[in-house]
């Protein structure tokens, strides 16, 4: 049977909200400002944004402050303010080419044009707790800053040109030719419903918005040998792209309105051929995130590889069992309704159970007789 | 670089007093108050070249006319003054417009500051550049 509503406790409901304030506020610690969620906790910013569809540091991070750091929360309230926005245009394509690289790393080659590029990140960090940062205040935030400023270094370091590692594979006739490109309309997931099997476009937006935990998770199935992708990455950039988008009235000019962080995957998987007796090339897989998540471009890359498989044989390669169930939004509100009150259909399910149990004493005592 | 580019990352106090300068011999008229919208990001995936949407960007959009002229401004994030300032400049530089050769140097000024910006910063992660040697025996 459907769903079947309540009405009623308002008063309780308002209580409820303003309790909610209380446990943020009853601490009596300094507010949080937005800003500093916006600075400090970058990583769960971008999360956020990548998850809510939404590119805006400043709006994901208040969403987190009033969600009180829940990301799928916070994600949720940025996609529902999403969808009181109009939409102005579309950007022209991002050229990544044009990235302003903050980290680049290739764990397949040592030797990448351009060179590897640790940037900021705690991959070779030991996972202890810092407890200097206990003692850490603005003057010595201050002296570190008035630091880093003065650092001099000696000379402009050679800075790229990046080419794509994907590209020399290709020149090498390691991995397929690159194809021509493609024309078909673009799939927008936000305007129509997916059906399966879904177009390529509307897979990649899927993954792009899907939760970080959601995939991590099945990407790790395959890894596993659920689907088997064992990943090799062929590059990951970490950096800044301009957006570019057409004047609205002057024509052949474009207009850069900002830029984007993202994060971008490539990985290597097993090699085959398409068909019996034709040429074998490493198979890929692509995965791009707002932000800085590398979890989550990794993962979308190696599920984007899962998914090519034109047979699936396990979860990780199900089109449908993929992109359906890591939606943060849609599987959270899911698992959410059902703290609502079920009580009709609750009540009738109780209703069927003791008529069962009422049918199978009977049964028992007819037999009993008998004997 | 482009004016718009300059406008989209410059420092807003220089920004404005470029907008300031302009308006105070050319008035200008707000025909789009600015206001807030989304860009839809397209992203062409480097493996099979297929396009395709990877979200919405946050923007602020306004219109202004000078002396006739219609100008756009466009800028990523919660940014009003920014957007207004923009659109004054697209007026300018977009139309060609008589202030443009004396607004070119002032914008010359801003983008040099946002390139010593970003050689600082791109000082600091080049710093991380690394050569792992592969462990023998």
């Amino acid at each position: 049977m459907g769903y079947v509503a309540v009405q009623g406790g308002i008063t309780a409901i308002k209580n409820a909200e303003e309790l909610t304030k209380y446990m943020r506020l009853r601490g009596k610690s300094i507010p949080l400002s937005v800003k500093q969620i916006q600075d400090q906790m970058r990583f769960l910013v971008d999360r956020v944004m990548g998850e809510g569809g939404l590119y805006s540091p400043f709006h994901a991070s208040l969403a987190i402050k009033q969600a009180q750091g829940d990301p799928i929360e916070a994600s949720f309230y940025l996609r529902a303010y999403r969808s009181t926005l109009p939409r102005l245009t579309e950007s022209l394509p991002l050229e990544m080419e044009e990235m302003r690289i903050t980290r680049r790393i290739s764990s397949a080659f040592k030797n990448i044009p351009g060179g590897q590029i640790l940037g900021a990140t705690t991959d070779y960090h030991q996972r202890m707790l810092d407890f200097s940062l206990l003692e850490e205040e603005e003057s010595q935030v201050e002296e570190f800053l008035h630091k880093q400023e003065q650092e001099k270094s000696e000379e402009s370091p050679s800075w790229g040109p990046f080419r794509k590692v994907v590209d020399i594979l290709r020149e090498q006739e390691l991995v397929k030719p690159t194809p021509e490109k493609v024309e078909e309309p673009i799939f927008d997931i936000t305007q129509n419903s997916v059906a399966f099997p879904a177009p390529r476009s509307a897979r990649l937006q899927m993954l792009a918005r899907s939760e970080t935990g959601g995939i991590l998770a099945l990407a790790y199935s395959s890894m596993r040998g659920f689907g088997s992708v064992h990943p090799t990455i062929a590059e990951l950039r970490v950096g800044f792209v301009p957006v570019n988008i057409p004047h609205p009235y002057r024509k052949n000019k474009n207009l850069t309105i900002g830029f984007v962080e993202i994060t971008e995957v490539e990985i290597v998987a097993k090699f085959a051929a398409e068909e019996k007796g034709e040429k074998p090339y490493f198979t890929l897989g692509y995965g791009i995130c707002f932000g800085s998540n590398e979890l989550k471009a990794i993962s979308m890359a190696v599920l984007d590889r899962a998914m090519k498989e034109k047979e699936a044989k396990a979860p990780a390669q199900d089109q449908e069992f993929v992109l359906l169930h890591t939606d943060g939004i849609e599987s959270s509100g899911f698992c959410s309704h059902f703290k609502l009150p079920h009580y009709i259909t609750f009540q009738s399910a109780l209703d069927r159970l003791r008529s069962t149990q009422e049918k199978q004493k009977k049964i028992k005592l007819t037999k009993e007789k008998r004997l | 670089m482009d004016y718009s580019l300059i406008v989209a990352t410059g420092d807003l106090e220089k920004l404005k007093a470029i907008a300031e300068f302009i308006v105070e011999s050319h008035p200008f008229k707000i025909t789009t108050e600015p206001s807030p919208g989304m860009v839809m990001i397209r992203v062409i995936d480097p493996l099979e070249k297929t396009p395709f949407y990877l979200g919405e960007a946050f923007v602020t959009q306004c219109e202004v006319e000078i002396d006739g002229n219609l100008g756009y401004g466009c800028v990523m994030g919660y940014e009003e003054e920014r957007a207004l300032y923009g659109a004054i400049l697209d007026a300018i530089m977009g139309n060609d417009h008589e202030l443009a050769s004396k607004v070119r140097p002032m914008l010359a000024l801003v983008e040099k500051e946002i390139l010593q910006r970003y050689e600082k910063e791109t000082k600091k992660v080049a710093r991380t550049r690394v050569n792992f040697d592969v462990k023998k025996g």
